[in-house]
């Protein structure tokens, strides 16, 4: 079957759409749930970018992808521990925080990579398995979109409810909400503010690590300079787009998801003979971010503001 | 916190001293821990810094060098630092210098006939206004609409990235080059060199002028409203300053400043516009701002060390083979420790005053 998006497959598109989805539903959500807590991580692109070159490395090494992972989840929660630190303990600045963690580790990943594998040639890692499941994959167009995929995109589908589910139906998700709207408030219940910044800050670290990880594991195969793109960013913006609700967050990552795939697709049809050059293509999703974010709305009351504990 | 007799104590009351000794700290404790990472990552760190600072400092041509790449980073931060100060986090001076750089390399070849001066300074404001309406953008998102502006700002950066590719490959492409290039500049439009024989050029005294002009605009009206509006808005707002029009002039001229840094490294060094010339300077000026305290006379002193370390990185590439993204990674370093300056200041104090307890009751 053929589409009219230029001789593509429809369900291979869709396909696509779920892979460019992925990495931005991770960050996003460990976004949520940080930003729920009150904590500003603009440093998740950083966490991305130090998961993604932690996972590529060791995979290449190892030639065992599931240390890749882990790896990729590891490296970024240490420096979303060192953004805990300093934005939580020391309540200094997060967003001059978050901007100093994506110039270092923009610097530190260049330089390991340029050490460790040089820059004339640039390996290619196995790809992470992709795992069809079975009679739900037959489903026409949505069975390719949804069920085709590695291990992580199914993990990322039971992550979207779980974190739903830990920030509105649990009691330490309570905390966090609280922590995040009126911190003086929670602090007199007896909530330990401190810590649910530092342990917010470091989900977000492992989560958005993740999304680093598949995004070299899952679906590049390889690593270069600044390999995130400003993904991280983008999940900012769909945290605040998504109103810091997991499910609402998910589903515009979905769409920017969609987007993406999109764009790649008019490079690929306009780009070569009709004349419009691929640098406008490459752009549109940065212009799309500008534009949504006008739907913006109430961000937690006491979103990065540093808590200093009264004595 | 008494030391051998001597109180130590006073630096913290003395606040210019204070802000020396702590930013000196923070770039000293980056520089150490930076050596850690570059010998574990295999690199000798005391070669590596010592090719950085013969590379740097040590000859004609190294000092000259140093002084282009100071250039662009001090104009760059000198907007960053301003916007800072106004409580805007402009982390858009990537994408402001690009758009400088365009604007420069096109009107650098396109207008012939003109005098030297005049082409000179016609660059200047179109690049000025190209940065600064560049910024206006998520100035105005930010005023009218109270968007976000560290989004923005990062959006705008990597839009103009794209543009640039767009421009060098399509309508300003060089046909006369392999490389990815737009013609060079005519030579009425070219910045006179500084010292001769090298690259150094004009530049460095128009960011200085800039230092300048910014130094006095802190004693005017405007600069006051600015460090209000920056200090505390809602106090601004009541005390009945036009806290959207602060915003919009801030950015207005923190771009404009921005894109002259662009414009330097085309009508001063490059004589051209190549692709990725100015890849990463203003992420550099935003640590360069920090590191200055966004003070304008900080600031300069802060962009002549990076000038420096990103110049002396190239070197030491040559040299060592390690990769001249150092300066990139020591600069995100030292963003760090900056922020951590006043509770290490604090700290070492504190060190300083327990080894002197520890020694005495050893004595006695």
């Amino acid at each position: 079957m053929t589409s009219p998006l230029g001789g593509l497959e429809v369900s291979l598109f869709l396909n696509s759409v779920m892979v460019l989805a992925t990495p931005l539903i991770l960050a996003a959500l460990g976004e949520t749930i940080s930003e729920r807590a009150g904590v500003l991580n603009i440093g998740v692109e950083g966490y991305m970018l130090m998961a993604a070159f932690a996972s590529y490395a060791i995979t290449y090494y190892t030639n065992n992808l599931w240390s890749g992972v882990l790896g990729g989840i590891l490296g970024a929660m240490l420096i979303s521990i060192l953004h805990a630190y300093l934005g939580v303990f020391l309540g200094t600045d997060q967003v001059v925080s978050g901007i100093g963690i994506n110039v270092f580790v923009l610097g530190i990943t260049s330089l390991w990579y340029r050490i460790i594998i040089g820059t004339r040639t640039t390996p290619a890692i196995p790809p992470l398995e992709i795992i069809e499941i079975p009679l739900l994959s037959q489903i026409p167009i949505i069975g390719s979109m949804l069920f085709k995929h590695n291990v992580l995109v199914y993990l990322t589908y039971g992550l979207i409810p779980l974190c739903w589910f830990f920030l509105f139906r649990t009691a330490l998700g309570l905390k966090v909400r609280a922590v995040g709207e009126n911190p003086l408030a929670a602090e007199a219940m007896g909530v330990r503010v401190h810590y649910v910044h530092f342990f917010c800050t470091i989900i977000c670290g492992a989560l958005a690590g993740l999304g680093g990880s598949f995004l070299t594991l899952g679906y590049l195969q390889l690593f270069f300079d600044n390999v995130t793109a400003g993904r991280g960013f983008i999940a900012l913006a769909l945290v605040i787009v998504g109103g810091w609700d997991p499910i609402k967050v998910s589903l515009m990552s979905l769409v920017f998801g969609g987007i993406n795939a999109l764009q790649a697709r008019f490079q690929a049809i306009f780009g070569t003979y009709r004349g419009i050059p691929y640098p406008f293509m490459l752009m549109l999703p940065y212009i799309i971010t500008l534009v949504i974010l006008f739907k913006a709305k109430n961000a937690p009351k006491a979103l990065a503001v540093p808590y200093k504990r009264k004595k | 916190m008494e030391l051998g007799g001597l109180d130590l104590s006073f630096i913290l009351n003395k606040p210019l001293l204070k802000e020396l000794i702590s930013v000196i700290l923070a770039v000293l404790s980056s520089v150490m821990v930076g050596g850690v990472i570059f010998s574990v990552s295999g690199a000798d760190p005391l070669l590596a810094y010592s090719a950085l600072i013969t590379g740097a400092l040590i000859g004609k041509h190294q000092i000259a060098e140093t002084i282009v790449k100071t250039t662009p980073l001090l104009f760059a931060s000198l907007g960053v630092a301003l916007a800072f100060k106004s409580g805007l986090w402009n982390v858009g001076a990537e994408g402001q210098i690009v758009i400088g750089s365009l604007v420069a390399a096109w009107l650098g070849f396109s207008i012939m006939g003109l005098p030297t001066i005049i082409h000179i300074l016609l660059t200047m404001i179109f690049s000025f206004l190209g940065g600064a309406m560049w910024a206006l953008i998520p100035g105005i998102l930010k005023a009218k609409a109270n968007i976000n502006e560290v989004l923005t700002t990062l959006m705008m950066n990597y839009i103009a990235y794209w543009i640039s590719v767009y421009v060098i490959y399509w309508p300003l492409d060089d046909p006369l080059s392999y490389n990815p290039q737009t013609p060079h500049v005519l030579p009425s439009a070219m910045l006179p060199t500084l010292i001769p024989g090298t690259r150094a050029h004009a530049g460095i005294l128009l960011a200085i002028v800039g230092a300048i002009l910014l130094i006095i605009m802190k004693k005017s009206i405007f600069g006051y409203e600015i460090k209000v509006v920056g200090a505390n808005p809602a106090a601004a707002k009541s005390a009945g300053i036009n806290v959207p029009k602060i915003i919009l002039t801030t950015m207005v001229i923190s771009g404009g400043l921005a894109a002259l840094g662009g414009m330097t490294e085309v009508i001063g060094r490059d004589l051209c516009l190549k692709l990725d010339a100015t890849l990463g300077y203003g992420y550099l000026a935003v640590a360069i701002a920090l590191v200055g305290n966004l003070n304008p006379i900080g600031v300069i002193f802060s962009s002549l060390f990076f000038g420096a370390l990103v110049n002396g990185a190239d070197v030491a590439y040559r040299v060592t083979r390690i990769p001249a993204v150092v300066a990139q990674a020591v600069a995100g370093l030292t963003m760090l420790f900056v922020l951590m300056k006043g509770p290490m200041l604090r700290f070492i104090l504190k060190l300083l005053t327990w080894l002197k307890i520890g020694s005495r009751s050893g004595l006695s």
